[in-house]
């Protein structure tokens, strides 16, 4: 070390020290304060000790929670050259729980915690970000005696100059105490790095709460948006204070959330949101301003969405990628000898060009994926959606703006900020409205994202018209699965099945076969062909790679290769869970349709396979478990039949199965009538038949979901289907020796 | 349940391979003898020619070199790895680990022959599922392969802080490894001896060279498979080549300095260190006098003093520097409600001591550790259980496990080698090898058919493990779904599975067997075509279909515990009936496990028995064919049906 260095360092260590030691001290200082606040002055409830006897079977009943928000601003100075002004936002949520343990699994949740204490992060050169966590806990023996709990006895996860990482052990915490604690997290950032981001507060619990209180103090520098659901409105309440916006809500009782199949939480239980507007226009929008709330959004800012994105295009969007367009669209017009395109043809074509260019195409890549996780690829959706709006502007194709809240989020009236909106395209140029939703590498041109399905929308026409519209819902029928499975007996062994089975799935039942089973290598080579290009993948490759064009070409070769190996075990993994065997022989397969021709766009395979596991051997017979070709089927436990929350599915849907088994010589089957079932309602159904034919046993089943939602009063209906399925599904047929 | 939940030395996680990301499940006995391990050690050659990324040269270079300032003898450790992407480029997470003990000192990276000039190499916690908290901490950055060649050549300098610490030289790495060379190097005044495993299933070469200032010893091994992370896989001492040095002492300048030259050394180590333990003995009496008030026979006392540290300690992992082998305070552990193994060991000593019981700590190494006290070293042993002389009986108490009874042992330390502390001497012995009759578990059906149903009552009683397993799935359980948990693990949730008058022990019982008893009535559990009734007498079916696949899997198996599944069903005929067909017994016996099943007539009822019972936890692989065949056989033989005929 040369002398100026250890100079420096002899001066630095000792400030350095002082700092880190004056840190400490200011934490500390402030831990104090937040403990004596948060501690101090407080909610009778969170003296209570006492649980009411209908909740002592309960595992952990939280007596009293209270959650609350603190939304500000400071002007700070800081140096870059000279002196100048900057803004610093602040955020603090706190969390205070006074929860009862009441069994052991109780206290493995509650035992443990690691926090974040201080971190410290340079993001630009006069930019920082800064967080720093409080906690505290006391526990409250069954005889009243109050223990605090030390925090000196918390771990060092990480312990660096500006980033400390604690964990702690509650001590002594048995079953019947009650634990009284609370988290409090302080963020500090400049407008760069602040959290912009709506605050979403879904109240409850896997345990009971008694008592729940919120509350918000927002500096109005914001403007909020703000609404709620399974709430009673009145319990929220807003008033303002020094120009900050305070909001307030009190619940009494707050019952446990059981995790059902088929719920969207953010629907079913109580929510509180709160959104933070700032920028200029919001007038424009009926946007609340500097330091004024309001309660939700209106159709008004669906065009605030519509102008943000507009900008957003024009500022966005490489101008290459559309004069790469226009000498695409030429050759293609050549290639396909046509002078035009109707409109239709054109924004189909449109559409599928921006699927392609946008999420096909392997440009510059450091890393070659090309199996199964390359079908997962995708951009934000802004950028997608942008792109093919260009493309239709090209051809001045009138589109409007579609835009409308994910069913899993609630609906329009349940957003406070426009980011919360789900946005696409609409078209009219034939008889019906023509979607145009590019979200996944298996989008298709006319086909609305399940998840919008039946919502209502905002739909914007010339960037200035709003109105809302009613989202459609695909049938049942629309999206199918269906199998046809013809079915022998093995010449060696009479106890395995010879299986040749095809399955054919349209509409949205495609997705998980195509995500799953289809390979890049194919499926970019047959878009290539649709689209008419004239280049091959080869040569796009070592256009793009000029400075390693050789090696590319090989490596993607060699990638191919590995996925197409890999595809063989999903296959068989696949038939293996499909009836719940292992082991199986998988004989062969091949993927007849893609699923992505927009004309026919179903998912089409054959496989040929053997199963051991289905039939049985009784004496001289055999019997066949029949019910099983269907595959595994839903078995409701008593709890899931006690439902209390709305039903809410992916989509409605139907399968069916073409089965036909071919008997052996000198045998009969018995029992064929155990096949049929017939239970259909509003809700769906469960339909199945047989029949002999010569020496061919053909079994017809059909199962359908009608709707992709069901009012809590249809799980009846649902049931009696399901349960017809699963009795289906557990019957035997008699091959009987003649 | 995984390793780390159970161990308490940290020397272990350095056996995690340097791309982490792996969960080690283990358990049970210690082989008396391996296999060859023909098929892992060929599959080298294969998987280099088939992964993308893999190692060319893998060396490590162990230096013994004496610091001078620090007064002690550490180990320099210079490793290198060569990594090349031989199909397509990619990118790759490098993931190193070290702990107080063993420090990085460097690291390097040549990307296609060009050092990285500004490497970022982030230091994190390494959040090892199950554990509290350990010193352990984990460098990673990415590895980037920009084309079919690419290479990056990762060099990494450490220091072991004292010979105590070097943790055993696994050879195989995350990635299969071309050519693979340890080096280490001995200074003549450093005294050691080193333990080489499974060297002649992987063909390791092995060089000695010897000058009067040093020895060299060299091994080579060329085509290693990559370590990955499976379900039942034993400890890696188990599969992989490895190096085990004990260091015995060193005299770089005049003293000696001693570490282990015996095991007598390697147990005043301990002793000293649990000298340092300052239990408060009258807090410790006076609760071990209130946990046994009104109990007035010994045996009984003894029951409730580790059944309450069961059951009232939270078994929390903690390894942190020194404190990784020192129990904490008997007070402490009582008053915080939580501890690791050797704080629980410690407690249980002190209650039981304070009673006047002989009672004393114990070291050992579970089964997941391949090596015993022959040789001595750090690393032979994980565990710390407590130890109890009664009635000229040794028993071992290892209150971890939850519902442990004194006497009956878990598959992970019975049958281990155990070291208990005897003043400043020690005992060496080894805790009894159990039968799988220690575990069993019996369900006892007496049915009758009706229409197509199947009614009567059904026993269900759980001993040793079997019993510790379900406590353990039931402690995990809120209270307010015990019920329908409990109704759903022995219904499998099938609907025609009605069981009612359920009536089980109580479940803090932790003394004898658990059982279960209720009324069972199953619809639609008999096929009825014309005169003939098809029953389907195996409603569980434990092991249907469990077959090892042996395409992808060369590593041998460990399982949890050696199990004893017994079932004996009886059912009435129908009046009017006759048995037509009952199908062939079946008797599978292999040198893991059994599997027997019979069906008999005896008066008018139909005696159904079966036992399937895992007689050594340790699968080789060159077993599974085996196990493969009595899995298919049994299999087919739940396809077989009964059936009866009206008479």
């Amino acid at each position: 070390m040369n002398r100026l260095l250890l100079f420096l360092f002899c001066i630095c260590l000792p400030a350095l020290l002082v700092a880190q030691k004056r840190e400490e001290r200011r934490y500390n200082k402030d831990a104090e304060n937040i403990q004596k606040e948060i501690w101090g002055s407080q909610d009778p409830a969170f003296e209570i000790t006492a649980v009411p006897d209908s909740l002592k079977n309960e595992s952990a009943v939280i007596i009293a929670k209270s959650i609350s928000l603190l939304k500000d601003r400071h002007t700070h100075f800081v140096m870059i050259g000279g002196i100048s002004s900057g803004h610093l936002n602040t955020q603090d949520i706190s969390m205070h729980e006074r929860v009862k343990i009441q069994d052991k699994a109780a206290i493995e949740d509650y035992a443990e915690f690691s926090y974040q204490k201080i971190l410290k992060k340079k993001v630009g050169p006069m930019s920082w970000n800064h967080g720093r966590t409080f906690i505290g806990a006391k526990i409250i023996k069954p005889d009243g005696k109050v223990t605090e709990i030390d925090l000196g006895d918390a771990v060092d996860l990480k312990d660096e100059k500006g980033d400390k990482e604690k964990k702690m052990a509650i001590p002594g915490l048995q079953v019947g105490d009650i634990l009284d604690f609370y988290v409090m997290v302080e963020e500090q950032n400049d407008d760069q790095q602040y959290n912009w981001d709506p605050f979403i507060l879904t109240m409850s619990s896997s345990y009971p709460i008694l008592h729940f209180f919120f509350s918000a103090k927002i500096n109005p520098f914001f403007g909020v948006v703000y609404c709620g659901r399974q709430i009673d409105m009145k319990d929220f309440k807003h008033h303002k204070e020094d120009k900050y916006n305070i909001f307030s809500y009190k619940e009494n009782y707050l019952s446990k959330y059981s995790d059902d199949q088929w719920t969207y939480a953010a629907r079913e239980l109580p929510t509180l949101e709160l959104g933070f507007l700032t920028g200029t226009r919001r007038n424009d929008f009926n946007l609340p301003d500097k330091g004024e709330a309001k309660w939700g959004l209106d159709e008004k800012a669906a065009l605030a969405k519509v102008n943000k994105d507009n900008v957003a295009i024009n500022l966005g969007l490489p101008p290459s990628m559309l004069k790469d367009f226009k000498k695409y669209y030429k050759a293609y017009r050549k290639h396909s000898a046509k002078k035009s395109l109707s409109k239709k043809e054109f924004v189909k074509l449109a559409f599928n060009y921006a699927r392609f260019e946008l999420l096909y195409k392997d440009r510059n890549v450091s890393n070659i994926a090309v199996g199964p996780e390359r079908n997962f690829f995708s951009l934000d959706p802004a950028v997608l959606n942008l792109f093919v709006k260009a493309l239709l502007q090209q051809e001045s194709i009138d589109y409007h703006d579609l835009m409308a809240v994910p069913r899993s989020e609630g609906s329009l009236t349940d957003i406070v900020s426009t980011d919360q909106l789900s946005s696409g395209l609409v078209v009219y140029i034939s008889e019906k409205p023509m979607y145009l939703f590019l979200k996944s590498m298996f989008s298709l041109p006319g086909e609305l994202p399940s998840y919008l399905e039946g919502q209502k929308a905002y739909e914007v026409a010339d960037n200035s018209h709003v109105k809302k519209v009613q989202l459609p819902v695909s049938s049942a029928s629309a999206n199918n699965l269906s199998q046809h499975l013809n079915i022998n007996i093995d010449g060696q062994d009479p106890q395995k099945l010879n299986i040749q089975r095809t399955i054919t799935a349209a509409g949205q039942c495609r997705y998980s076969y195509q995500l799953r089973l289809l390979l890049y290598q194919d499926i970019e080579k047959a878009e290539r062909k649709r689209l008419k290009f004239t280049s091959t993948f080869a040569e796009d490759l070592r256009d793009n790679n000029r400075e390693k064009r050789n090696s590319i070409v090989e490596e993607y070769a060699l990638a191919f290769r590995k996925a197409r190996k890999e595809r063989d075990k999903s296959v068989k993994s696949d038939i293996e869970t499909d009836y719940d065997l292992k082991d199986i022989d998988l004989k062969s397969y091949k993927i007849l349709e893609q699923g992505l021709n927009n004309e026919a766009p179903e998912f089409k395979m054959q496989e040929a396979y053997d199963l051991d596991g289905l039939v049985k051997k009784a004496g001289n017979n055999y019997i066949l478990d029949a019910g099983k070709l269907i595959g595994g089927q839903i078995e409701l436990t008593p709890d899931e039949r006690n439902r209390k929350y709305d039903i809410y599915m992916p989509y409605a849907r139907s399968f069916e199965y073409a089965i036909t088994f071919n008997l052996p010589a000198g045998y009969e089957a018995k029992g064929i009538e155990n096949l049929n079932k017939n239970i259909a309602n509003e809700s769906g159904g469960f339909i199945s038949s047989s029949k002999m034919e010569g020496n061919k046993l053909l079994i017809s089943v059909k199962k359908y979901y009608n709707h992709n939602y069901e009012p809590v009063n249809n799980w009846k209906d649902m049931q009696a289907f399901l349960d017809a399925a699963a009795d289906f599904s557990k019957q035997k047929i008699l091959l009987k020796k003649s | 349940m995984i390793w780390e939940t159970r161990h308490c030395h940290k020397l272990f996680l350095i056996y995690l391979p340097p791309i982490v990301l792996c969960l080690f499940v283990f358990q049970d006995a210690y082989p008396q003898t391996l296999s060859s391990k023909a098929a892992l050690a060929s599959a080298g050659a294969k998987e280099l020619a088939d992964h993308n990324i893999i190692i060319t040269n893998s060396t490590d270079i162990y230096r013994f070199t004496y610091d001078k300032h620090a007064g002690k003898v550490v180990i320099r450790q210079e490793s290198e790895d060569d990594y090349t992407c031989t199909h397509y480029r990619t990118g790759v997470l490098f993931a190193d680990m070290f702990n107080k003990e063993i420090t990085l000192d460097n690291i390097e990276v040549r990307q296609d022959g060009k050092k990285l000039r500004k490497l970022e190499t982030p230091v994190d916690y390494v959040a090892v599922d199950g554990e509290f908290y350990s010193d352990a901490r984990i460098c990673h950055f990415p590895l980037e392969f920009d084309k079919n060649g690419s290479t990056n050549e990762v060099t990494i300098s450490k220091t072991i802080s004292d010979p105590l610490y070097f943790a055993p030289i696994i050879m195989a790495k995350a990635y299969p490894v071309r050519n693979k060379v340890v080096k280490i190097i001995v200074p003549a005044w450093m005294k050691i001896d080193l333990h080489t495993y499974h060297f002649s299933d992987f063909a390791v070469h092995t060089i000695h060279s010897h000058t009067p200032q040093e020895d060299v010893y060299t091994y080579t091994v060329k085509n290693l498979p990559a370590r990955r992370s499976l379900a039942e896989a034993p400890g890696p001492t188990y599969i992989w080549p490895n190096i085990l040095v004990c260091s015995k002492n060193a005299t770089p300048e005049g003293e000696m300095i001693n570490y282990f030259n015996s095991l007598d050394d390697q147990y005043k180590w301990y002793h000293n260190l649990s000298l340092h333990i300052n239990n408060d003995t009258a807090v410790i009496a006076a609760k071990a006098r209130d946990i046994t008030k009104g109990v007035s026979n010994d045996w009984a006392k003894i029951k409730s003093i580790f059944y309450y540290v069961e059951g009232h300690i939270r078994y929390l992992a903690y390894e942190d520097g020194i404190a990784g082998f020192l129990p904490a305070n008997a007070q402490d552990v009582l008053q915080k409600k939580y501890g690791d193994c050797k704080g629980m060991a410690n407690l249980t000593k002190a209650l039981l001591k304070s009673l006047g019981y002989d009672a004393r700590l114990c070291w050992l190494g579970t089964n997941y550790i391949f090596y015993d006290y022959s040789t001595p070293s750090l690393s032979v042993d994980n565990h710390m259980i407590c130890a109890l002389k009664y009635d000229d009986k040794w028993y071992y108490l290892d209150a971890t496990e939850g519902f442990m009874q004194p006497g009956v042992y878990s598959g992970r330390i019975q049958g281990r080698q155990v070291l208990i502390e005897d003043g400043d001497s020690y005992l060496l012995k080894k805790i009894p090898t159990v039968a799988p009759e220690q575990n069993k578990r019996v369900f006892t059906e007496n049915l009758k058919i009706d229409g197509t149903s199947l009614k009567g009552n059904i026993n269900y009683d759980y001993n040793g493990e079997s019993k510790v397993e379900l406590m353990n799935i039931i402690q995990a359980t809120n209270k307010d779904q015990l019920e329908h948990k409990l109704v759903s693990y022995i219904t499998n949730d099938n609907k025609d599975y009605h069981i009612s008058d359920i009536k089980h022990t109580s479940l803090d019982q932790r003394d004898g067997n658990f059982n279960i008893d209720f009324l069972l009535d199953y619809t639609n559990a008999v096929s009825s075509f014309g005169n003939e009734i098809y029953i389907d007498v195996d409603y569980n079916k434990e092991l249907n279909n469990a077959l090892i696949d042996t395409d992808n899997r060369k590593e041998d198996m460990q399982f949890n515990y050696k199990f004893d599944y017994v079932t004996e069903t009886s059912i009435a005929i129908p009046k009017g009936y006759k048995i037509e067909t009952l199908p062939d017994s079946l008797h599978f016996q292999s040198s893991v496990c059994s599997f027997n099943i019979s069906y008999q007539q005896e008066d008018n009822r139909i005696i159904y028995h079966k036992e399937l019972k895992l007689k050594n936890t340790y699968l080789k692989q060159s077993a599974f064919a085996q196990w493969n065949e009595g899995i298919k056989q049994l299999s087919k033989k739940y396809l077989d049906q009964i059936v009866l005929v009206k008479s």
